[in-house]
């Protein structure tokens, strides 16, 4: 028993003096390891910031972070922010790295790419052009060659900004002219966007005052100009139907109170359904039973991809034909065709230029060709069409083609219906 | 003289890892390189070090009955020490040993020698064979480091060898060139003792274990063993 109770004691002795030296190690080694995990966590902001006293994290703090924007830390004595960015391209989901400083001057005082998978590179030095850069980024651009993951970089440093200027810690750059009517362009004239929002145009010459500037949609969607108008520059679109809409160069709708500019916009744009009215004709021909009857429709306030729609007479029954002008791989246009029964169910469907689909596509629907693809929207409409039904794995550019060419084709339709109406 | 007999046994004639064949854990897993070797058996020595002055000083008072979780806390409160230490003021050094350095707690070597030495003997002598052992396992970990660094990895404490970094074998610094390595050290090491390394140290007296369990029967056992 004795022996019992002086072993409990000698242990319990021995864990004591045990605790009591670490809790006096740790008493002195705690703030050290504290601030050796601080020097390493902010070793890759020190990395864009070197002259910074310290850094505080305030991501926390900040509402409303776009997906982007993953880390925000504030410099202590005031030089601005370093924020580390994350965003993906539409070729990899791997993500690119950035981290940004911007000073507190409300420009870019560094920039580094800590991660980058694209097999194609857009140059060492494209990051550093954006090296003293306020928000407007009016001095960068994006790569040719590597535009989605340049336009993916512009992005997110665009968000970065944003969300300093959202949380009043910079001030706004001041956006130049031109790049106030390059961001509203795709908005008056949304058909010649790409995916990623950018106006695939051809500049048009000799063009007369009030128009400052016209340009033309590369997949002959229609036409833009940049007009002096009664307040300011607007920009007006003008789609292949004749259709003019005018916008201010915050993105208004002002075809009402600009009527000039929208009269000088229509009577210098040609109406593209008509000029091509021919070509149109005969591919909308083919694609209906023979001796059907085709009456073009004029006048549809599309903002989709739609270049020519009629009304066919087929033997007294009615059907409605739309070709869509959308753009595909490599901003190709790939013309297609739709053809609706009278219930606006899609009975045709075809692409007027090659349909680039991926061999994993047919593996994994069990298709032989691209007929068997096209097969799959008989039968559908506007009410149980879906984007997904497009998809194909390999080959985004393509099925967002055909996704948009849906979606023009039924919003074509429902203008048709209140046209013939 | 005695006591300069007990520092530098534990260098080559009862050199812990390559005579007595404990702490082979870390002895595998710590000698990729140079640098995390000497690390290891720098931080293992501090711990054998002091555990055995520690132990060594309570031998009277610690029951028997109890002394093996005495022996864990006081190994455990300096490993605990050496790890807190080591991430403050070399945090390098700590992720590289990352695991292995928390397990120097049930490494074979400090408690072998706490039950074999220290508890047997007075503070000096136990000081002493704490050190030499210490020496003998930094030894012979940097001497493995060296072999799998500069064979696998063309390097030696990270400096580049220029004239055999093109031929390095980089499955001596994977787990099956560190067995190799180990079993050549074994080798040389007896050719060098002549095979004349301390055996009863592979008896029962080199077990930890050896006063709980019927020790007449182990004895026999090891000595048939011998025969």
């Amino acid at each position: 028993m004795k022996e019992n109770i002086k072993s409990v004691v000698v242990l319990t002795a021995i864990c004591l003096v045990v605790a009591v030296l670490l809790a006096y190690t740790n008493s002195v080694t705690a703030p050290i390891i504290e601030a050796n995990k601080a020097a390493a966590a902010s070793g890759s902001l020190l990395e864009v910031m070197p002259e910074a006293a310290g850094f505080e994290n305030i991501t926390e703090t900040l509402a409303n972070l776009p997906a982007t924007v993953k880390e925000v830390h504030k410099e202590t004595s005031g030089l601005g922010h370093v924020m580390i960015l994350g965003t993906t391209t539409q070729f990899s989901s791997d993500e690119m790295g950035i981290t940004v400083a911007i000073g507190a001057d409300g420009k870019i005082s560094n920039v580094l790419l800590t991660g980058y998978y694209e097999s194609k590179d857009f140059g060492a030095d494209y990051p550093s052009t954006y090296i003293g850069q306020d928000s407007a980024l009016g001095g960068v651009d994006t790569v040719a060659g590597t535009t989605f993951s340049s336009t993916a970089f512009k992005d997110a440093i665009t968000d970065a900004f944003n969300v300093l200027i959202e949380n009043n810690l910079v001030a706004a750059g001041q956006k130049s002219e031109e790049q106030l009517i390059a961001e509203v362009m795709p908005l008056a004239l949304p058909s010649s966007a790409d995916s990623l929002g950018n106006c695939q145009v051809t500049a048009v010459e000799g063009v007369a005052a009030p128009i400052t500037q016209a340009f033309k949609a590369n997949n002959g969607t229609g036409y833009i100009y940049v007009i002096t108008g009664t307040n300011g520059t607007v920009v007006a679109g003008v789609n292949a139907f004749g259709v003019v809409k005018v916008l201010d160069l915050e993105g208004n709708d002002v075809t009402a109170a600009e009527a000039d500019a929208a009269a000088a916009a229509q009577s210098a744009a040609p109406v593209l359904a008509t000029e091509n009215l021919e070509n149109n004709t005969a591919a909308a021909q083919a694609t209906v039973a023979e001796g059907a009857v085709l009456t073009p429709v004029e006048g549809l306030n599309v903002t989709g991809t739609a270049i020519a729609a009629f009304v066919a007479d087929v033997a007294g029954e009615t059907q409605y034909v739309v070709i869509t002008a959308p753009l595909g791989y490599s901003n190709e246009t790939m013309k297609m065709i739709t053809v609706f029964d009278a219930e606006g169910n899609v009975i045709f469907y075809k692409t007027l230029t090659e349909l680039i689909l991926h061999g994993e596509y047919y593996a994994t629907h069990e298709l032989t060709d691209e007929s068997a693809y096209r097969q799959m929207f008989i039968g559908v409409n506007a009410g149980t069409y879906s984007d997904d039904m497009t998809l194909v794995a390999g080959a985004t550019m393509t099925a967002n083609a055909v996704a948009s060419s849906f979606n023009s084709a039924f919003e074509a339709l429902d203008l048709i219906k209140e046209v013939v109406a | 003289m005695k006591k300069l007999g007990i520092l530098l046994k534990g260098i080559i004639k009862e050199n812990p890892v390559l005579v007595l064949l404990l702490g082979t854990c870390p002895a595998l897993a710590t000698t990729t390189g140079v640098i995390s070797a000497l690390a290891m058996g720098i931080a293992a020595t501090a711990v054998l070090f002091c555990s055995n002055i520690v132990i060594s000083a309570l031998r009277k008072a610690i029951p028997d009955k109890v002394r093996i979780p005495c022996y864990i806390v006081v190994i455990a409160g300096f490993v605990s020490v050496v790890q807190m230490l080591m991430q403050a003021y070399f945090p390098d050094l700590y992720d590289m040993l990352g695991v292995y350095l928390a397990l120097i707690v049930v490494n074979c070597i400090i408690l072998g020698r706490a039950e074999m030495f220290a508890r047997k003997n007075g503070i000096i002598d136990s000081a002493l064979d704490g050190i030499g052992m210490g020496i003998g396992f930094t030894l012979a970990l940097v001497a493995m480091g060296s072999i799998r660094e500069v064979i696998g990895a063309g390097t030696w404490a990270g400096i580049e060898l220029t004239a055999l970094k093109p031929y390095a074998i980089s499955i001596v610094t994977a787990a099956p060139g560190g067995f190799l390595v180990f079993g050549c050290l074994i080798a040389l090491v007896n050719k060098l003792t002549s095979g004349k390394a301390s055996k009863k140290e592979f008896a029962c007296e080199g077990c930890p274990n050896a006063a709980s369990c019927n020790k007449a029967e182990c004895e026999t056992d090891a000595k048939e063993e011998t025969k």
